[in-house]
């Protein structure tokens, strides 16, 4: 963990991204009614509300409506829907 | 489950799908990890999502579910993809698409510009030779015959030394390179003679303007008139003309280099002298005065007594008397040294226009002393030049 830390700190000073440093998670939320997600471990589980998927960092949630799945593939994924809520849920990491 | 049938389109394309069972997330996870790309994944209920998956990936995703015990159920699958669903929805724009890029194509195969280049006073008889040919504006390119073009252009032009006809893309391109005859500038203007720049002897002699006074073999002083500022006319009268000439002619360079034959060593008698004084920059205290040896090496040490910024210190010069012994050189080194240096100095004098062609080394020794070597450098070169350029002394030592 310190290790991490220590990395990411480094990567911070030396302006390197994270994400592809660290292999941390990645989310962008445009609007209310896309997110994009990068660096996930798969899908927890997933239905019209709400879509659980693991990530290095823990559990990331996303609450809505309507949720769909519009690229699902490799490491990145793309929901389209209405988007309520999104956050990690430490718990369930 | 619907089939999916045999044919290219299996390959590509892609395939909407139901898949049917409990832990799909499981499914969805297992696909990622082989790599299977899933679009538009839709959940239904809670055995049920619907993806749409690349024909490609099709038969591994239905492996992976045969495998868990899911249910895949093909649904329908398009071979082009967006492509067709764009295309069935916008049918005039595809039409569009299509007339356009047939107007285009056509339009490729006529020559829509002509471009003249180089032309100058030609431009116009350019034009008129192009028009004879029907290329102009909207001529089909396949209907141009280049090479006639090209050739009435070379027979009709005598102002334009050389002509190609071109296409680049749409455009017919016409490069003039127009004649005229490269006349020095100072040969033109007043009337007078073409004298020789230098010595030598005559190799090639071209006449433009005037009487040649001289020919091929013949020497020749600087200053000295090879062709002559005159010519006779239909009246057999003689008037005076700027003459214009090309004389070549091989000229001789020389360089000559003396080294020392021996090589001195100092051989220590033990005799000893130092002298101290104040120096600066400017001056020394008492001034020094040379030792009364007939040789000697001088080393010399300085203190520094006023710090790094007072420049001041004393300075001890230490005399030791030698004896000069002198030591005879190897004499194919003195030999390649001295050719070496003379040849360096003769090239020196050398134009850089003059050609050389041959070259003469002769070697003495002075006094057992000194070593000379003397380079002579044939070259051939232009020697013509007009009257003006050469001074007057010049003239008067060749009789003019």
């Amino acid at each position: 963990m310190r290790v991490r830390k220590r990395l990411a700190q480094g990567a911070r000073l030396a302006g390197l991204p994270e994400e592809v440093l660290l292999g941390v998670p990645r989310a962008v939320l445009m609007g209310t009614e896309r997110v994009l997600i990068e660096n996930h471990k798969g899908v927890l589980s997933y239905d019209a509300d709400r879509l659980r998927v693991r990530t290095p960092c823990g559990v990331l949630q996303v609450d809505g409506a309507d949720l769909r799945l519009e690229s699902f593939g490799g490491e990145n994924l793309a929901v389209q829907g209405r988007i309520d809520r999104m956050g990690y849920r430490m718990e369930d990491a | 489950m619907g089939s999916v049938q045999d044919g290219a389109w299996r390959r590509w394309g892609s395939a909407r799908l139901q898949l049917e069972g409990l832990g799909l997330e499981k499914l969805l996870t297992r696909a990622t990890v082989q790599g299977i790309r899933l679009r538009q994944v839709a959940r239904r209920d809670i055995r049920t999502l619907r993806a749409t998956v690349r024909m490609a990936d099709l038969p591994a995703l239905q492996a992976l579910a045969q495998g868990a015990g899911w249910r895949l159920t093909v649904l329908g699958h398009s071979t082009l993809g967006r492509a067709q669903g764009l295309l069935t929805r916008r049918v005039m724009l595809a039409c569009g698409c299509a007339v356009f890029l047939v107007c285009v194509a056509a339009a490729m195969q006529c020559v829509w510009f002509v471009r003249i280049q180089g032309a100058d006073e030609s431009a116009a008889e350019v034009r008129v030779v192009l028009r004879a040919f029907g290329a102009v504006p909207g001529r089909l390119k396949a209907g141009l015959d280049l090479p006639a073009i090209q050739r009435a252009l070379e027979r009709r032009l005598p102002r334009v030394a050389w002509v190609r006809a071109r296409l680049e893309g749409v455009t017919l391109v016409v490069d003039c390179v127009p004649a005229r005859v490269a006349v020095p500038a100072q040969y033109g203007g007043e009337a007078g003679d073409v004298v020789a720049s230098r010595d030598g002897v005559v190799s090639q002699i071209t006449v433009y303007a005037g009487v040649a006074r001289v020919k091929p073999g013949d020497a020749v002083r600087r200053g000295q008139v090879l062709v002559a500022g005159q010519e006779r006319g239909a009246d057999e009268a003689l008037r005076p003309v700027a003459a214009h000439a090309s004389v070549r002619a091989k000229v001789w360079y020389s360089g000559k280099a003396v080294i020392p034959a021996t090589e001195s060593r100092g051989q220590p008698t033990g005799g000893e002298v130092s002298a101290t004084c104040v120096a600066t920059p400017w001056f020394r205290w008492p001034v020094p005065s040379p030792p009364v040896f007939a040789h000697w090496d001088v080393s010399l040490t300085r203190q520094r007594v006023g710090g790094l910024f007072l420049p001041l210190w004393l300075e001890t010069a230490r005399y030791e008397e030698v004896n000069l012994i002198y030591i005879p050189r190897d004499i194919e080194a003195l030999r390649r040294e001295s050719a070496e240096a003379a040849e360096r100095l003769a090239r020196q004098s050398v134009p850089f226009h003059a050609q050389i062609l041959d070259k003469w080394v002769e070697y003495s020794m002075i006094k057992e002393e000194h070593f000379a070597a003397e380079v002579i450098l044939e070259a051939e070169e232009e020697i013509a030049a007009p009257l003006g350029t050469i001074e007057p002394s010049a003239r008067q030592e060749a009789g003019y």
